[in-house]
């Protein structure tokens, strides 16, 4: 049975953007990562104030007044360029690859790639 | 046991990835209620105006994959599967000295299984590229003689797909095949068993289970799926005797089995490679004996353009080699190529035990004498 081609063509490494227009599978995806990110947070804080609460250790007010020490405030600019990297992936990708395979006209519009 | 059985071969993952994992269940999830709402909309827009009949297949590919929409959809359900992915091999590679050690003392457990690895099995080339589901490395991945990832990324990944579509939470695909004999063949007791296409080993278990007496052998063409379903089986408890084999030229004597079944995997398999399997069920098979194969029940021929269109998807963009093969395949017509009577074939959709959904099976009897007719 002969096989029917995909009508939005893939990369050559199988990869697929399904836009038109530059940048938006980009944004769409960034969106999904970031959204990733906040999930785990949520989670992570929901777990933590359970805890906390069950110790009747948790005080919100204290919680909103807390000033970190140098270490303190160190992970917490590790955890934000963590987070950074991860919503700015897909983009380090495509400039990567812009590096790598040059301007957009010479290579045609992705779809047709 | 369905999909929840617990097991040593599973991961524990950290909060963090549990996290990760629950947000792409949901993603997941919702993206899937988003696909069915929009492609019914399409649908509805497309036959009203006049293009519902049969042959408007590529006209109704053009419309579906040009609404901005529906690329949104497509986007987020690759997407999702890709970051379910990343989920699960974080998980795994966390734990890998665990499950490599596990698989190491797989073989010291006294419970009678075995694992029999060979380097002479032929695949189409196909295969060695190919990331079915998008799974990373695919069946095939193999990073050494003590590498179980495959078979590892197939349970998890597996188990994690099919909760988020709600499959099987009650009742493994094997359960419902067994159901399906009780109902069929009241008193068959089959004493040798093969599952054909056994990946990580989840449905050939419940047949050792099932009929404690009986000889279990499992094949499949993944060295590193095998090496996870030998461990899998040994930690459950349960004899399996796992081999390296392709469906297509299976090393068992004629008529040396009761029962022979595959579950999902006439989807994965060509056309030539599901009729090699058919002709291999009738050989294998004693007189008297039984094949049932189970798959999706997804047929081309009962779908409009729009939603041939949908489906076609698992195809372009999500490694399935060849859905359009089996979404027009006629599992009747091949079962009776292979030998087996008409009057003892028996191909319907069955339902779940929760009526959630139905498997198609493709069962039938060798009511003939051993030769192939």
């Amino acid at each position: 049975m002969s096989k029917i081609p995909p009508p939005i063509s893939k990369r050559e490494d199988d990869g697929v953007r399904f836009f038109e227009t530059p940048g938006l599978d980009m944004l769409y995806r960034t969106c999904l990562a970031l959204a990733e990110e906040l999930a785990v947070t949520q989670d992570r804080l929901d777990t933590l104030e359970r805890v906390l609460s069950q110790r009747g250790q948790i005080d919100p007010e204290e919680v909103d007044r807390f000033e970190p020490d140098a270490h303190a405030e160190n992970q917490k600019r590790i955890m934000a360029a963590r987070l950074s990297e991860h919503v700015l992936a897909p983009i380090k990708d495509l400039v990567k690859q812009y590096e790598v395979r040059g301007p957009e006209a010479e290579r045609g519009r992705p779809h047709e790639r | 046991m369905a999909r929840n059985v617990q097991h040593e071969m599973l991961t524990s993952p950290s909060s963090r990835i549990r996290a990760r994992q629950r947000f792409v269940l949901a993603l997941k999830s919702s993206g899937e209620q988003l696909r069915r709402q929009l492609v019914g909309s399409v649908d509805a827009h497309f036959s009203a105006a006049g293009k519902g009949a049969e042959g408007n297949f590529q006209q109704a590919v053009s419309k579906l994959y040009s609404e901005d929409e529906y690329r949104a959809v497509c986007l987020v359900k690759r997407a999702g599967q890709e970051m379910m992915w990343n989920a699960i091999e974080d998980a795994i590679d966390a734990e890998l000295p665990r499950l490599r050690s596990l698989f190491e003392d797989a073989g010291k457990r006294d419970v009678g299984g075995s694992l029999n690895l060979r380097d002479d099995v032929s695949l189409p080339d196909e295969w060695t590229t190919a990331r079915v589901h998008l799974q990373p490395g695919g069946y095939l991945r193999d990073d050494g003689d003590r590498d179980v990832v495959a078979g590892a990324l197939y349970e998890e990944g597996g188990a994690l797909y099919s909760r988020g579509q709600g499959v099987g939470t009650k009742e493994s695909k094997a359960e419902c095949i067994i159901r399906f004999l009780k109902e069929w063949k009241p008193d068959f007791q089959p004493r040798r068993i093969l599952d054909i296409g056994c990946s990580a080993g989840a449905s050939s278990v419940p047949y050792a289970s099932a009929f404690p007496e009986a000889e279990v052998h499992a094949i499949d063409i993944g060295k590193g799926l095998l090496r996870y379903a030998h461990a899998r089986a040994q930690s459950i408890g349960v004899p399996v005797h796992f081999h390296e084999m392709s469906a297509e030229q299976i090393s068992f004597p004629d008529g040396s089995f009761d029962l022979v079944v595959s579950h999902n995997a006439m989807h994965e398999m060509s056309s030539s490679t599901q009729q090699a399997m058919f002709n291999e069920s009738f050989r294998l098979l004693r007189r008297g004996g039984v094949c049932v194969h189970q798959d999706l029940p997804v047929k081309f021929a009962e779908m409009s353009p729009v939603r041939q269109a949908d489906i076609m998807f698992d195809e372009w963009y999500n490694g399935e080699l060849h859905w359009s093969d089996y979404a027009q395949t006629d599992c009747q017509a091949g079962l009776e190529v292979a030998g087996f009577d008409p009057a003892a074939i028996d191909c319907k959709p069955f339902p779940l035990l929760d009526k959630t959904m139905s498997w198609l099976l493709a069962a039938a009897e060798k009511t003939v004498a051993d030769e192939m007719s």
